[in-house]
């Protein structure tokens, strides 16, 4: 199910929450739970009901492993299980979403036929996958407190966070499902939930969605573009990309708090960023918190040699961009984030300084740039773009007729990507947005319920409602 | 304090919804709630993909026309060639995928019997193979389904439009579907006459000679042979036939796509039919090609402003009165000359014969001109 449907704002969620309150009223708090965990289950399968015993069979699993670590005393046999229990969340992992693509590679290294699965990506597998490998880790190393089942398939069902992250820690998650506190309706956390959650809509069905227009016609249908269209397509992705993954992390963290639950922070205006390590910061916080948590620092992380700590970013990274998706051009995109971290670093250690608009800038650019190998379907369509950005043909509105005699060619600018002069328009509006607006979290942490807050969430939730019959996916439900 | 804002959001909310929703219903822009209203539907062509799924609904077929915008232009529903109720589910630049759906959603209203499959070659190599987001959702019609474009700005704006507009008489669409008979005359008229819009050389820049949609990468002669093969099963007529565009659209199709690759087209719709004819043990069903070089696919360009031409809008799209006598060939194989039957022993020849009639015929237009 959607976040920006009608069957969630209208049906799935009011019903999901006056059941489990009225529960919760009467006093029936592991009814209103489990209750809560089979409207989690029903939210996951009304997308493909096929998927449903995998993710079951997945939290059972790694439920029993997790506990079992309190009960072994030798720390070998805790080490085997731990071993078995992430080879097997990997297995399946890589099965479902790696499959297709080794087979492909062995077919091209050894010239064979080797039949394709086609297997179809089981929604949300990235992520509850990395969930519950992080449950183990900690399990085995005996962080975890909370045994009771209930809380633990919250943890990984609860439906704001199901599809498409944050990737949510136990840590944080589990202790707010025990808290009683938690189980009484709170208005405030009503109104802050339907102020972020109007908010990440509108990003998600107004401004993303038609970003997307220009950004598919110019990525997946356009064969040329000139040098304003290729610039403008990368940076419709750009934006498009930002305001819909925020988007729907708003409308997660909207969602959640309606049931006194508070999700991380996934994003905090990246686009401001000055380097390539405070873009990190900032873009997809809990995925770079997993990759840091267990994947560098296990690698030994900055511990060692300098020459190993950039060859463990380099790993971190091209792990990266495998989990977004099987494809050479997904690893590509994490090779040069590495590389931008081992540049950054290696300048950092010799300590120089940047004018910081001129840092801005070279990150900005260096990330718009890197968007265009992570959305690319293939490499003629990322080489396509990237000629048309630096190589393409000038050609500028007719309007500026004045620069006919300079030899520059006027005419229909945004011709092959079906955009008129209100995209040019469009895009100045974003990058004002992202570079000059505080974001969402910053305005939820200053809310008060106030008439402006009441007349921009009115006009926010209203008009994306009334946009909604052009009903899209998130990009992130494909990772 | 925050239980007052929490209520006064719903409360706003609730009565915004209620107030544009009301709207809406009255001015119905896109004619499909039935208030009669009188206020041309100016509306409608933004929407004709979802009106139509409605219609089909609404009027169930017992034929169909399918093909692009050349199909909803030519072709009208009322002509005696076709059974009655019949409707023109033609629609502008779409892929086989989207006429299959509307084919299927026909069937499924259990009353078809006759389909005209007007085949373009866009609509194998379509950019889009959806050219709506929700397109699929059109043919899952439950009784709530039309009321959902009750609340929305797209909905708002075009009732906003339909009160402002001043075309009293402005009709775009006719109830069966079929473009309004003389929709494009204003057009042509207010850019320079028939010699100014003729002829578009770019017209298949972004076009591939793939089958596929270039967007999901799609096969498209899998969604031709569900068609094919429903046909089949349920025992309906189906009549495929390469529609009549001006001789000169093939000289645009040719400096992107490949004259060669055009024809190797046509082949392969010919050798497909009869590969599914075979496998069902059963008569092929009838393809007939009116894309040919005769007197009425090479009509003059008038080049004053005033002069009319008889069969056509511009090289892609042909009137009404071509799209009679085409039906009237499949009726009565009359006119002679406008059409050529085609099957897999006589297909070889027919396209040598074109390769040569395009020399013949092409010259007496401005070959530079165009290329």
């Amino acid at each position: 199910m959607l976040f920006n449907s009608y069957i969630y704002i209208f049906v799935f969620l009011p019903i999901t929450f006056i059941i489990y309150f009225y529960l919760i009223k009467k006093r029936l708090i592991i009814l209103s739970k489990t209750f809560l965990i089979f409207s989690s289950l029903f939210f996951y399968a009304y997308w493909n009901i096929m998927y449903l015993p995998l993710i079951l069979i997945s939290m059972l699993f790694n439920y029993s492993i997790g506990n079992s670590f309190s009960e072994i005393k030798k720390q070998r046999i805790k080490k085997i299980i731990l071993v078995f229990g992430i080879s097997i969340n990997l297995i399946l992992l890589g099965y479902f979403k790696y499959s297709d693509f080794f087979i492909e590679n062995i077919n091209n290294l050894f010239h064979v036929h080797l039949s394709l699965l086609n297997l179809a990506l089981p929604l949300a597998i990235s992520f509850f996958t990395f969930q519950q490998i992080a449950y183990l880790v900690d399990s085995y190393k005996g962080e975890t407190k909370e045994y009771n089942f209930l809380n633990y398939a919250l943890f990984v069902t609860f439906f704001p966070q199901l599809i498409a992250g944050p990737i949510v820690h136990h840590k944080e998650m589990m202790p707010q499902f025990a808290n009683i506190w938690n189980l009484s309706k709170n208005y405030k956390n009503i109104a802050l939930g339907i102020f972020i959650f109007s908010i990440g809509l509108f990003k998600k069905v107004v401004i993303a969605d038609t970003f997307a227009l220009w950004a598919n016609n110019g990525f997946d249908i356009a064969t040329h573009l000139n040098m304003i269209e290729a610039w403008v397509v990368s940076l419709s992705y750009t934006f498009e990309l930002y305001f819909d993954f925020s988007g729907y992390t708003d409308m997660a963290i909207g969602s959640a708090l309606l049931f006194n639950i508070k999700l991380p922070i996934n994003f905090f205006s990246p686009y401001k960023s000055l380097n390539i390590q405070d873009f990190w910061r900032r873009w997809h916080i809990t995925l770079g918190r997993f990759l840091k948590e267990y994947i560098y620092i296990p690698l030994g992380g900055n511990r060692t040699s300098k020459v190993r700590t950039y060859i463990n970013l380099l790993i971190t990274f091209i792990l990266a961009g495998l989990w977004h998706g099987a494809s050479w051009l997904f690893v590509f995109w994490g090779f040069l984030h590495g590389m931008a971290l081992v540049i950054h670093r290696i300048w950092h250690n010799f300590n120089f300084k940047m004018n910081k608009i001129l840092a801005w800038f070279i990150t900005f650019n260096f990330i718009n740039i890197s968007w265009v190998f992570f959305r690319a379907k293939d490499w003629d369509s990322a080489i396509k773009i990237l000629h048309g950005m630096f190589l393409g043909e000038l050609i500028l509105p007719e309007k500026l007729y004045v620069l006919h005699d300079f030899n520059i060619k006027l005419g229909y600018v945004f011709s092959d990507i079906q955009g008129k002069d209100k995209t040019f328009i469009f895009v100045i509006f974003a990058f004002i947005i992202v570079l000059f607006f505080k974001n969402s979290i910053e305005y939820m942490s200053s809310f008060k319920p106030t008439k402006w807050t009441l007349i921009w969430s009115v006009i926010l939730f209203v008009y994306s409602v009334l946009s909604l019959t052009k009903v899209s996916e998130f990009i992130y439900f494909n990772f | 304090m925050f239980k007052k804002w929490v209520n006064n959001f719903f409360l706003v909310v609730f009565f915004i919804f209620i107030c544009i929703g009301i709207f809406n219903y009255i001015i119905d822009p896109y004619g499909i709630y039935n208030f009669n209203i009188n206020l041309p539907k100016i509306m409608q062509e933004d929407k004709i993909r979802l009106i139509k799924a409605i219609k089909i609904k609404d009027i169930k077929p017992a034929s169909i026309i399918l093909g692009t915008s050349r199909a909803e232009t030519g072709y009208n529903p009322e002509n005696t060639y076709f059974l009655q109720p019949s409707f023109n589910a033609g629609n502008s630049g779409a892929s086989m995928y989207e006429e299959r759906k509307y084919f299927e959603y026909a069937l499924y209203q259990g009353n078809l019997k006759q389909v005209l499959l007007v085949i373009d070659y866009i609509m194998f190599d379509a950019l889009q193979q959806r050219h709506v987001l929700d397109f699929d959702t059109y043919f899952n019609q439950s009784i709530f389904f039309k009321y959902k474009y009750l609340f929305s700005l797209k909905t708002l704006r075009d009732s906003i439009r339909t009160i402002k507009q001043n075309k009293k008489d402005y009709i775009a669409y006719l109830y069966n579907g079929q473009r309004e008979h003389n929709y494009k005359l204003k057009y042509i008229m207010d850019h320079g006459g028939y010699s100014k819009v003729f002829y578009d050389k770019n017209y298949y820049i972004n076009y591939l000679p793939e089958y596929k949609y270039k967007d999901t990468h799609k096969l498209s002669f899998k969604d031709f042979n569900i068609i094919l093969n429903l046909c089949y099963k349920y025992n309906i007529k189906l009549t495929i036939i390469f529609g009549p565009s001006h001789i000169l659209q093939w000289e645009a199709l040719d400096r992107y796509i490949g004259y060669k690759n055009w024809l190797k087209w046509k082949k392969d719709i010919v050798l497909d039919v009869y590969d599914l004819a075979r496998k069902y043990n059963q008569k092929p069903f009838k393809v007939v090609d009116f894309a040919i070089y005769n007197k009425w696919t090479s009509e003059k360009i008038p080049t004053n402003l005033q002069d009319n031409m008889k069969y056509y809008w511009e090289s892609s799209h042909y009137k009404n009165c071509l799209g009679e006598l085409v039906l009237n060939y499949l009726k009565y194989r009359k006119p002679k000359g406008l059409g050529s039957e085609l099957n897999i022993d006589n297909i070889d020849q027919h396209l040598n014969n074109l390769k040569i009639q395009r020399k013949k015929y092409i010259k007496y237009f401005d070959i530079k001109k165009i290329k």
